[in-house]
């Protein structure tokens, strides 16, 4: 069972994340014979507060990636309309990249304006939930465990894949 | 007297959830007469307020929930699938910015954290 192990850190529950150019994106760059800019590598955080993943408009525009969509948001002062662009986000392991990612091949990412230091890219619900295959007709579940921590899981591609976030030391 | 009718929370939230499947009815929604205006600097503000103008003609015209695209001050057509649009999108204006919508009477409203306006300028 593919699987990716993280430490509980302070600054919440964070991941390695590598952030590239969408898949139809990247196929339509190479048929018209187009340079393709190589995925950039950063720190996420997850974020269960947000339904949308959030990338660092740094990363965006590093890599390129124009705003096509938009969507609605609440803030205090009222909705606002934002900006949304398509990307490829995948959660790995830096310390051992023959692990297995978990890939999203296309999701629609909030554009981050000033993100910290640390986190540039926020993993929402929605990631989350299409790793576990979430629908109206597939309900799905997440574990949480007061020992061990939060343990998110899914299906995908018949393989099931895990997130464990450990409050104890990762072990080797 | 009343009886008490509290239960413990844990109770509550475990037979809340448990099988059921999440209710789409629970997404915050707002009407398309109520969009809000694209922020001035953004990429697409323009294709945003065009969109904003042009979505009661839309839906009037049978159009509710199919896929438009929009380039500067410009619809370049209306397709079933947001798959069907954005080929035409990537065709059209790869690596550019244009406005690819869902046409919606009501649109969902997504909810973002306070960790995520924490971020924003």
């Amino acid at each position: 069972m593919p699987k990716l192990v993280f430490p509980v850190l302070a600054d919440g529950l964070l991941v390695d994340v590598v952030i590239g150019v969408d898949g139809a994106t990247t196929a339509a760059l190479f048929s018209s014979g187009q340079p393709i800019t190589a995925p950039v590598p950063a720190r996420g955080a997850i974020d269960t507060g947000s339904d949308v993943t959030a990338v660092s408009t740094a990363i965006l525009q590093r890599l390129g990636i124009p705003t096509q969509y938009r969507t609605t948001t609440r803030t205090a002062s009222g909705i606002l309309s934002v900006n949304v662009a398509k990307a490829s986000v995948a959660v790995r392991d830096a310390r051992d990249p023959t692990r297995q990612e978990l890939v999203e091949p296309a999701l629609s990412v909030m554009e981050l304006t000033t993100p910290p230091a640390m986190v540039e890219v926020l993993i929402g619900l929605d990631f989350l939930l299409a790793a576990n295959s979430c629908s109206m007709a597939r309900p799905c579940s997440f574990r949480w465990s007061p020992e061990q921590g939060v343990i998110y899981h899914g299906e995908r591609d018949r393989l099931w894949s895990m997130i464990y976030f450990l409050r104890s030391a990762v072990p080797s | 007297m009343n009886k008490d009718t509290r239960k413990p929370m844990h109770r509550d939230a475990g037979d809340q959830g448990r099988g059921q499947p999440l209710r789409s009815d629970e997404t915050p929604t707002i009407a398309y007469t109520e969009l809000p205006d694209g922020s001035p600097d953004s990429p697409t503000a323009n294709e945003w307020n065009l969109y904003r103008r042009e979505v009661g003609r839309l839906l009037a015209e049978g159009h509710e929930n199919r896929w438009v695209l929009i380039k500067g001050q410009e619809i370049i057509g209306i397709w079933d699938t947001e798959a069907d649009a954005r080929a035409v999108a990537l065709q059209k204006y790869l690596m550019q910015p244009c406005l690819i919508q869902q046409v919606r009477r009501r649109e969902p409203i997504v909810r973002m954290s306070a960790r995520f306006w924490a971020c924003q300028s």
